[in-house]
């Protein structure tokens, strides 16, 4: 079966050509990365308020990776909304001429900004997705991070867009009440530790459409995610769909797609 | 296949597929797992450990061919080297579980140092119990933060000679747990939340050893999957460390 993996940082070691460590990975599963930089590669620290400028570097490594494996790798762009002008400047180029398939937003600005709006009406306009981290903690919230229920009001003021909240929220049962009457939103599995049920807890109150796969590498591994679906008992249909064809779908029809990297495949018509 | 680190029992925050001994068993036969070494997860919350202990060993008995116990005992309570006894003369104790973040008490405090020299001499396994779930989605009247790696190292400084296995640990933790202890002959660590970076399987036996490390669920809060798969999918080390992972290792600890 293949997979889609919704969720891969490009920071794996020193050098973009680490990333081949990742590549290999997805070649062993046969999945292909939605990719994004958060960082360039080679610069050690996390900005969590990036410049404008640092989002375009980034970029640029997303976009190498893209051509380098066209058949692994499809890319996110990365800004930071508060550059309104020039963030939203990049992501049209990047979508537009570069074949990017969708906007990767982390914590610079809370979503609930009206710089944020902007860039999702871009997305709407090229029919991809915006992928907001947001992770509901016990211990509370990092500086300009999203609680879920910001990114469900994000997708009711958009109701067109297709966004995905990252991490599902972070604690899957408070996502998956909080997600529940938002259907525009995609729960993205990556990055939380293997809890039995956990997607089981998705799939009931979101149900199986809704729900896609991913893994957050690499800082988490591969199969520690994907033991997340495996581990359920859904019905091989359902695990189809979470781990293929809700994004294939998403990707198939983005307007950017032509234009830059090749298509998705698509076995069995799906997609 | 053996599972180093499971419990059986109830969790207080959300109901678990597999908590129940028959519905575990089951999963492990789908699984291929032939033994599973179990503590009663009711001990985590519970105040007399001698009631889920009691219980452990009823279960156990019911399985011996599948269960291996692993008793909690909390030294932070009054009469902790009372019910020790019973553990070991009646229930014929051989490893003993603590879990200090849920209990509340320091490793290297006065009553657990009496605990560890009693395991010394007895020839116990020590399971020291990092953490059981992602601290970030704790309920939030019940916070409870991983045991601090270094506070486990220096407690297994202090006792080179007791044999340890450090569960429920991520990978920062162990291998700075495995990094800051001296003497390691008898210190041996399990992956169930070991669920990153990439490759870290192969990572933790570059680090550690594949004598050292072992395969571990963390079931029923966990799925068995994440970290059968971990191993079994592992591209960087051999089918025959993957067999010391899943099976030579543990039995050699647990005397199986
Ligand atoms: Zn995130
Ligand atoms: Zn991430």
């Amino acid at each position: 079966m293949p997979i889609i993996d919704v969720h891969v940082h490009t920071d794996v070691g020193k050098s973009l050509d680490d990333f081949a460590e990742q590549i290999a990975i997805a070649e062993q599963f046969d999945a292909v990365l939605v990719t994004y930089a958060i960082r360039p590669v080679a610069d050690a620290s996390r900005h969590s308020f990036p410049t404008a400028e640092f989002c375009a570097r980034s970029n640029d490594e997303t976009y190498e990776l893209m051509r380098r494996y066209p058949e692994r790798v499809r890319g996110f762009c990365y800004v930071n909304p508060y550059h309104a002008d020039a963030a939203a400047t990049e992501l049209e180029w990047r979508l537009a001429t570069q074949g990017f398939v969708g906007l990767k937003l982390w914590h610079a600005l809370p979503c609930d900004d009206p710089r944020v709006d902007r860039m999702v009406e871009i997305c709407e306009h090229y029919r991809v997705p915006a992928l907001q981290h947001t992770w509901l903690k016990a211990g509370g919230l990092g500086y300009g991070e999203s609680p879920p229920e910001m990114v469900a009001d994000l997708a009711r003021r958009h109701p067109n867009a297709t966004i995905i909240a990252a991490h599902a929220g972070g604690d899957y049962e408070y996502g998956a009440k909080v997600f529940r009457s938002t259907p525009n939103v995609l729960l993205d599995i990556a990055g939380n530790e293997c809890n039995a049920g956990g997607v089981q807890i998705l799939v009931d109150h979101a149900g199986s459409e809704r729900v896609i796969f991913g893994t957050d590498m690499p800082g988490r591994s591969f199969p520690s995610q994907l033991a997340k679906v495996i581990g359920t008992r859904l019905s091989s249909e359902d695990k189809e769909k979470i781990l293929y064809g809700n994004m294939a779908r998403v990707l198939a029809a983005c307007k950017t797609t032509q234009r830059g990297t090749a298509v998705i495949p698509s076995p069995g018509g799906e997609g | 296949m053996i599972d180093s680190n499971a419990y059986v029992g109830e969790w207080p925050f959300r109901r678990l597929p597999y908590s129940q001994p028959d519905r575990l068993l089951r999963k492990m036969d789908d699984l291929s797992i032939e033994k599973a070494v179990v503590s009663r997860l009711e001990n985590v919350f519970f105040k007399d450990l001698l009631v889920g202990n009691r219980e452990l060993h009823a279960i156990v008995h019911a399985h011996a061919d599948r269960f291996i116990p692993a008793y909690t005992i909390n030294p932070g309570y009054p009469g902790w080297d009372e019910d020790l006894e019973i553990c070991l003369d009646e229930l014929g104790a051989r490893n003993l579980r603590l879990h200090p973040n849920y209990h509340g008490y320091e490793l290297l405090g006065q009553e657990n140092l009496r605990l560890l020299e009693i395991a010394r001499e007895r020839d116990l396994l020590v399971i020291i119990a990092i953490g059981l779930e992602d601290v970030r989605h704790h309920h939030r009247l019940v916070v409870v933060p991983d045991v601090g790696a270094g506070d486990i190292a220096q407690t297994v400084n202090a006792f080179p000679q007791a044999r340890f296995l450090v569960a429920g640990g991520r990978f920062g933790e162990v291998t700075s747990i495995w990094r800051s202890v001296d003497k390691r002959e008898n210190l041996y660590v399990e992956n169930s939340r070991v669920q990153g970076p990439i490759h870290d399987v192969a990572k933790l036996c570059n680090t550690i050893g594949p004598d050292h490390v072992l395969f571990g669920s963390n079931a029923p809060l966990h799925y068995h999957e994440s970290a059968k798969l971990s191993i079994e999918t592992e591209t960087q080390i051999t089918d025959a460390e993957k067999q010391r992972l899943f099976r030579e290792n543990a039995a050699r600890l647990f005397n199986v």
